[in-house]
């Protein structure tokens, strides 16, 4: 049930939001502290439920970066294989700008 | 370095259209799951927590191009399936008294195991007139309820996930007069503890991405500190779970069992303490029964006695379901029990498919379209391209 | 015996089934289909009746229900239309003429129906279809949801296409976005607040696309079908049904519009199983399936694309979905009554 549905704060009406889905506006509740136009946040049945950290939302990558490294060093995973995650990686950070 | 004007596209971008990194991630995990073949672990399984965890495995198709040793079995992960039977069969009556009762699409459904007045769910009621409306969400309801005086309930099924919203409508004061609700709220920890007792061996958890949002990475601590089993908490994309398993996979090889946040773009070890606090305001803790399972402690809530005339079962003069008085709640044959706490599959169920279809559902897993039935019978599941 | 449900009207599995049970099973079969000609015998998009030996009658009826009437991108009226004349193409047939029979609910505005005649010819104008005769009804208050509109469509055609004739190696082409009109449909039932008009149906008539190909590349169109009740899922199973193969498809090159996936994912919708009503699939021979896309790319239909192929021959029809990631998942039929979750 916890279709979670991710969308972009347009506005802040008293206690709730105007959340944009891609088109389609909702005003919805919210349960984030001091949410502000362009937060992105995640939408379940009418209310926030959390904010879209910017900052760590990469982090999950390090977990594949991690494993892979740990793989060359035991050598099971060859060094080309691991250039090629983290030139994957960087691919599509840079694209992203 | 983050595309800021969207992360919604950075979204879709990174963890969900991204065929190559999705190819290194399998191929991680073949390597991984090859050293564990050799410390003589043959086969590992991974039980997810949730509705929707289960829908990106089958949706994506993860299971065609994970290597067959890495079993995913799905546990007590939606709490439509979960909803005991007894509080159905007071929604259906409560509507063919004319009082009406709000549902989410996926209960409307639902059947009760005791017919009341030959009929088994909200649909079937409303067909012979009872007063049943579905919702989108609880503010619709709010709106709906406050056009007539009309008494009305909401079957307020839900974990974590979904009590904020109850609880901010009732501290904000904005319920209607005529307006109360069958709370039927269940906590996931309390049950991932039960299933890991009982089930048997499980080598992994993934647990619920926006269940945690609320609850935080710290209320699965246990999972590793009593039980020892590697426990991630997964985002939805596939590539998040795909890496969830990568982990899950890592730490068994080295012997370690933590608690590790993969979602970390929605996730704190805390949670959201001011969701949290709001659902504390409203609702406590209580024991509380799993349909096809039983009384689990801690695992549900309950208004607190100031709220008390919000309750629709007090309100009504219906009883709280108690330890003693429930009983087995599934229909005869139907082994959802089972496949909640992920000791069968679905296609284990003689009915699957037969009896039991996403139509002509006979037990709840088919109901919800989180159920793992219903998601096994939409997407044939654990099929495997040759 | 049961009641009927809603369920069976979706045009899923249930309908199917229903239709095989109670209609088709109880006519004998010589009363299927006129000899040289196609009818129930082989369901498609139309029938035909053999006029010489070269040149079928394509003839198609259809009733059109939707709620609400008036819906972003167009009416029932316009529906209805295109829809008689999709149906006639998709058989190969050239649309010439058709008949309606409207019938209304008591209290309906004059004003209403005219708007809504007016969309009819409207489509009949652009196209060249004459409206040849009909009827009108008036039911009792209560008795009918405001208006429902059957049309019969006429056409002619030198060769049929009959789905049930795709071979492996087929290219499986989509003439467009897909979904557009379910959407269109539930965003406005669900009264939300629209940013802009991005979700508007695309309902028309393909005469524009289809009549150049199937003149050019008759024989080798080997399935077309406009995927409308229960979307492409609909449509692709049906194909490897009658055609006894396996289709896949690649997630990833199936058109649809931004707005239309984010609304879908709002609302925990599928969209391969949401109507189109201007959109055709075509199942193809390999070598020409680059032109026609070409051809369909230079006739304004830009966003066309190769989805897919046919892969083998089998037993059991199956519809395969190459995901995102790379991974496979069996894509059915849809079942049920399509309701949102929120879960
Ligand atoms: S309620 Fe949330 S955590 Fe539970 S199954 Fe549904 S999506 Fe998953
Ligand atoms: S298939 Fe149906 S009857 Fe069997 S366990 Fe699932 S829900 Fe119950």
């Amino acid at each position: 049930m916890c279709w979670g549905v991710y969308g972009k704060v347009v506005e802040v009406v008293g206690e709730n939001v105007k959340v944009d889905f891609g088109g389609v506006v909702k005003e919805v509740f919210s349960a984030v502290d001091e949410l502000s136009p362009g937060d992105f946040v995640i939408v379940h049945a009418g209310i926030v439920i959390s904010k879209l950290s910017e900052e760590d939302f990469l982090d999950s990558f390090k977990y594949v970066k991690e494993i892979a490294e740990k793989l060359v060093e035991e050598g099971e995973f060859s060094i080309e294989e691991l250039r090629e995650i983290d030139k994957l990686v960087k691919r599509l950070t840079s694209s992203e700008k | 370095m983050l595309n800021r004007s969207d992360l919604r596209i950075a979204n879709n971008r990174f963890f969900r259209n991204n065929r190559e990194l999705a190819l290194k991630i399998v191929k991680i995990i073949e390597t991984l799951s090859k050293n564990l073949n050799r410390k003589g672990v043959d086969r590992v399984k991974i039980m997810n927590f949730c509705g929707t965890h289960e829908w990106t495995t089958t949706h994506y198709g993860l299971r065609s191009i994970l290597p067959e040793n890495i079993e995913l079995v799905a546990g007590p992960g939606c709490p439509v399936c979960i909803t005991p039977s007894y509080y159905i069969e007071v929604a259906v009556k409560l509507s063919l008294e004319g009082i009406r009762v709000y549902t989410y699409g996926d209960a409307y459904k639902l059947p009760a195991v005791k017919s009341v007045k030959e009929v088994k769910n909200l649909a079937e009621a409303r067909s012979i007139g009872g007063e049943v409306s579905i919702v989108y969400s609880l503010l619709d309801a709010v709106k709906d309820a406050k056009k007539d005086e009309r008494e009305s309930v909401f079957l307020a099924i839900g974990f974590e996930t979904t009590y904020p919203i109850y609880a901010s409508i009732i501290l904000r004061n904005i319920v209607p007069r005529n307006f109360s609700f069958i709370v039927v709220g269940r906590l996931t920890p309390p049950a991932a503890r039960y299933a890991v007792e009982k089930v048997g061996r499980v080598d992994g958890i993934i647990a619920p991405g926006h269940v945690s949002t609320v609850i935080g990475g710290e209320a699965w601590k246990m999972l590793s500190e009593d039980y020892g089993i590697p426990t991630v908490i997964s985002g939805f994309e596939p590539i998040d779970v795909l890496i969830s398993i990568a982990e899950i996979l890592k730490q068994i090889y080295e012997g370690r069992s933590d608690v590790v946040i993969e979602y970390t773009r929605a996730v704190s070890w805390h949670g959201n303490v001011l969701a949290k606090k709001m659902i504390e305001e409203v609702f406590e803790v209580c024991d509380a029964a799993w349909r096809g399972i039983g009384f689990i402690p801690n695992s549900g809530y309950r208004l607190r006695r100031e709220y008390l005339k919000l309750d629709g079962l007090h309100l009504y003069g219906f009883k709280e379901l108690s330890e003693r008085e429930w009983s087995y709640d599934l229909s005869i044959g139907c082994r959802c029990g089972e496949i909640i706490l992920g000791k069968i599959k679905p296609v284990d169920c003689p009915l699957f498919l037969n009896k039991c279809t996403p139509n002509v559902p006979y037990g709840p897993c088919m109901v919800s379209s989180e159920g793992t039935c219903s998601i096994w019978a939409r997407s044939r599941t654990g099929w495997r391209v040759k | 015996m049961g009641r009927i449900t809603l369920a069976h009207g979706s045009g899923g599995r249930e309908m199917n089934q229903l239709l095989e049970e109670l209609i088709f099973r109880k006519i004998p079969s010589w009363m299927k289909f006129v000899e040289g000609g196609l009818g129930i015998d082989f369901p498609d998009d139309a029938a035909a009746i053999p006029i010489d030996k070269e040149r079928y009658i394509v003839v198609t009826t259809d009733s059109y229900t939707v709620s609400p009437i008036f819906f972003p991108g167009g009416d029932i009226g316009r529906l209805a239309a295109s829809g008689t004349i999709n149906d006639v193409l998709m058989l190969g047939g050239v649309p010439i003429a058709a008949l309606d029979s409207i019938v209304v609910e008591e209290g309906f505005e004059e004003e209403v129906l005219e708007k809504i005649l007016e969309s009819i010819l409207t489509v009949f104008e652009s196209v060249d279809v004459k409206l040849i005769g009909g009827d009108f009804k008036v039911m009792p208050k209560g008795q009918l949801d405001k208006i429902i509109i059957s049309m019969v469509g006429l056409g002619i055609a030198e060769h049929l296409i009959i789905d049930k004739n795709l071979e492996v190696g087929d290219k499986i082409i989509v003439s467009g976005p897909i979904a557009e009109h379910g959407v269109a449909i539930y965003a406005s039932r669900e009264e939300l607040m629209l940013e802009d008009s991005q979700l508007r149906s695309d309902v028309k008539p393909l005469t524009d696309l289809m009549i150049p190909i199937v003149k050019k590349y008759g024989r080798d169109i080997h399935a077309a079908s406009d995927p409308t009740r229960g979307g492409l899922a609909m449509t692709l199973n049906n194909w490897a049904l009658s055609s006894n193969t396996t289709i896949v498809i690649d997630e990833e090159k199936i058109p649809m519009r931004e707005a239309v996936k984010n609304f879908c994912e709002m609302l925990g919708l599928d969209p391969f199983t949401l109507a189109s009503e201007g959109v055709a699939v075509l199942g193809v021979a390999d070598e020409v399936s680059e032109e026609i896309l070409q051809q369909m790319h230079s006739a304004g239909y830009s966003e066309a694309e190769i989805i897919g192929e046919v892969r083998a021959k089998e037993d059991m029809g199956l519809v395969i979905v190459k995901t995102s990631i790379g991974g496979y998942r069996i894509l059915e039929q849809p079942v049920g009554e399509i309701v949102p979750r929120i879960c």
